[in-house]
């Protein structure tokens, strides 16, 4: 079924919990992880894709169908993301940016299931500002096409990719002076 | 090829990284996306009334007030606009074409449906002790006359 047809079923009232459940079915894992790798805590991330739909289903109308469902999802979970941790950090909650210990918090944490390298892979990344860290977990995770994450973050893919390479960078450092 | 193609790409910058997993570790309670399903469901169903509880005003506007009917009122509105305009410009054009004989008949004929301050308003005189006692039919003819002499179109209206 296309996404054409998923849109089309969820634009009729009969037919809307059908069309809407397809519509996560088929999407919501990947917008997901991509929010999970944003926040890191799952309780996070689920309440924020639970967002992230309830604002799809507000903007499902003015959909034009000028970019691909999937680009236009994700966009709406990025957004999301980006304002739930720009809250995070108004209020002084605890900033994931900032935690020192997150290698020993993700691996006490129970929906964690990775080794030593991958949770200190994941604080390098958090160390990272906003922008390079979606960035690079788009490019470095989804392994997304450069036209692909332009799309959806709306940024010329020569920024992306000094972006991508100034992250890339910095995390290759972190785990050399980490290794010193 | 996609995949390898990125890793290619980042042997250059970060070699170290190039051989990493490339996988978080992360995972998610047991049926989880399947309860997200049904949660995201339920939230969208109170959503769903709540926009119906607050749009009864939209709804009254659009269903009542829609462009159709408020074109329909604005066309009533402006024909009895025009309706009364047209009227009063049809009053004042016909007494203007009255001449002056026939304005001389028509209060003669009527000059008992007048008080006499109203004459006396209409000629705007200023003496108002011409008005004071008794005249005779000649005195009274006479002031009419002057009356008439002086009156336009537009006062003429206010008397008819």
């Amino acid at each position: 079924m296309s996404d054409a047809d998923i849109l089309e079923l969820i634009s009729e009232q009969t037919t809307f919990e059908q069309g809407f459940r397809l519509l996560m079915t088929r999407y919501q894992e990947r917008l997901y992880w991509h929010v999970r790798r944003l926040v890191v805590h799952h309780e996070d991330a689920d309440d924020v894709i639970q967002n992230t739909f309830i604002k799809v289903f507000k903007g499902l109308s003015g959909f034009k169908g000028n970019s691909k469902l999937y680009t236009w999802l994700y966009r709406i979970a990025t957004n999301e993301t980006m304002s739930f941790l720009q809250k995070r950090k108004r209020h002084h909650m605890q900033s994931i940016d900032g935690e020192q210990d997150l290698t020993k918090n993700l691996l006490a944490d129970p929906f964690f299931d990775g080794d030593e390298v991958q949770a200190r892979l994941i604080q390098a990344i958090h160390q990272l500002p906003d922008k390079q860290r979606v960035v690079f977990n788009m490019r470095y995770y989804d392994e997304m096409k450069y036209a692909e994450i332009s799309e959806v973050l709306g940024t010329s893919i020569g920024g992306l990719k000094a972006s991508y390479h100034h992250a890339a960078k910095k995390i290759e450092l972190f785990f050399k002076e980490a290794s010193v | 090829m996609k995949e390898q193609n990125i890793r290619d790409e980042l042997k250059g910058i970060a070699p170290n990284l190039s051989q990493m997993k490339g996988t978080e570790g992360y995972s998610v309670p047991p049926v989880y996306f399947r309860e997200l399903q049904n949660k995201v469901l339920d939230q969208l169903q109170n959503e769903k009334q709540e926009q119906r509880a607050g749009n009864w005003l939209s709804d009254l506007i659009r269903n009542y007030l829609n462009p159709r009917y408020a074109l329909a009122l604005a066309t009533l509105v402006i024909v009895v606009v025009t309706a009364v305009v047209l009227s009063e410009d049809n009053d004042t054009a016909l007494l203007a074409s009255i001449s002056s004989e026939e304005a001389y008949a028509y209060v003669y004929g009527h000059i008992g449906d007048y008080e006499t301050m109203d004459l006396y308003t209409l000629a705007d005189v200023e003496d108002t002790d011409f008005f004071i006692g008794e005249f005779s039919d000649e005195e009274i003819n006479y002031a009419i006359d002057v009356l008439l002499e002086d009156i336009d179109a537009e006062s003429l209206e206010e008397l008819y």
